[in-house]
């Protein structure tokens, strides 16, 4: 995974924080980051489809914009602790260069400029689908979870990753 | 065809429709071959043909808003696709409606094979989003991502729409304005008849 390059780049831009609704780890707040290239749209919350035997992390399938795109629940995907609740608000249209997924989200979703103070997570047993995530920060914000949305869409999320 | 099972509406394309019966008519095969999982049983149709049955609400574990069992107010569909014979077990038949290829999209990969596998299409209607049954993927008669019947169909049914347009495109910048009038019935007319 190059990290360190993917948070360079990031490093001039503002980014999107939208916290997950996981318990807290050692005592910090968990957010996933954004940068707003990848976001589309906010909008209130719209109405879900189901569709019958879709991994329980796709919630289904909504009404953007005329066409149908999915709803996901990142924290679930990536097989984190504690049970996301069911009430938010606001939905997050985020974008890839082949897909696009729709994530529910809570209206304290924060725009920040990248912190100046940084430092890659070593050690991240909270999240099982590591081979989703480009990279875990520590900062003064907490947890930061830079997740590989096209890896999410795409299905990847089903592949196991071969051992290192 | 769409139709309601639990609280969720399916579609189904048309071709593969070959019957519609009340689900009081058929009769379930006990002991006849175990079920290879909940929801999917032996039956056999008013004609004597005897098939593997899905019961909808039951496969998807959704509360079933008709009475349970072979009810009389529920209904069965005969579906046939290629080597795929099967019934499947409605709450009720909503209605047919038709689709252009602009209603119609592929379900993302994020829904995962399975769900790719039975419903490999999204149909949009009055704003409403309804998964499209292929019933070669149900009975696991297509081999994934091999493209089914109904991408065939729908594909083609956008190519032709392409074609369509240019066509009516194409004369009507060529021809004079008195001519246009009637050539354009000629090609809807012919267009149409393709199309039948």
């Amino acid at each position: 995974m190059n990290t360190q390059h993917i948070w360079k780049k990031a490093e001039q831009r503002r980014v999107l924080l939208i916290p997950a609704r996981v318990s807290e780890i050692s005592g910090q707040p968990v957010s996933f980051l954004f940068t707003l290239g990848q976001i589309e749209d906010i909008v209130r919350e719209m109405p879900v489809w189901t569709v019958p035997f879709a991994p329980s992390f796709v919630k289904g399938l909504t009404l953007w914009r005329n066409q149908p795109v999915p709803v996901i629940c990142l924290e679930e995907c990536l097989g984190m602790p504690g049970v996301p609740a069911s009430d938010f608000g606001r939905m997050v249209v985020v974008r890839t260069r082949q897909q696009r997924g729709i994530l529910y989200a809570d209206t304290d979703m924060r725009l920040i400029h990248v912190p100046e103070f940084y430092a890659p997570a070593e050690e991240i047993p909270w999240i099982s689908g590591k081979h989703l995530v480009h990279g875990v920060y520590a900062c003064a914000h907490g947890f930061l979870v830079a997740v590989r949305m096209e890896a999410v869409l795409s299905g990847q999320c089903f592949e196991v990753p071969l051992p290192a | 065809m769409l139709f309601q099972a639990g609280k969720v509406q399916f579609g189904l394309d048309l071709s593969w429709v070959k019957g519609v019966y009340r689900a009081a008519d058929l009769s379930e095969l006990p002991g006849r071959d175990e079920p290879a999982r909940e929801g999917v049983r032996s039956c056999r149709l008013p004609d004597g043909a005897e098939m593997p049955l899905y019961d909808f609400p039951i496969l998807f574990g959704m509360p079933s808003t008709a009475l349970p069992g072979f009810s009389p107010y529920r209904k069965v569909i005969r579906l046939e696709a290629e080597s795929a014979s099967l019934v499947l077990l409605a709450d009720h038949i909503d209605r047919v409606v038709e689709a252009s290829g602009e209603q119609i999209a592929a379900l993302p990969p994020v829904f995962g094979e399975k769900a790719r596998k039975w419903f490999p299409y999204i149909f949009q209607s009055d704003m409403q989003l309804i998964p499209l049954l292929d019933p070669r993927g149900m009975a696991g008669a297509v081999p994934f991502p091999a493209q089914s019947g109904a991408e065939e169909i729908f594909s083609g049914l956008i190519r032709a729409q392409s074609v369509e347009k240019q066509i009516l495109t194409a004369i009507h910048r060529e021809m004079r304005r008195g001519m246009r009038r009637e050539l354009f019935k000629m090609a809807k007319k012919l267009i149409s008849a393709v199309r039948h």
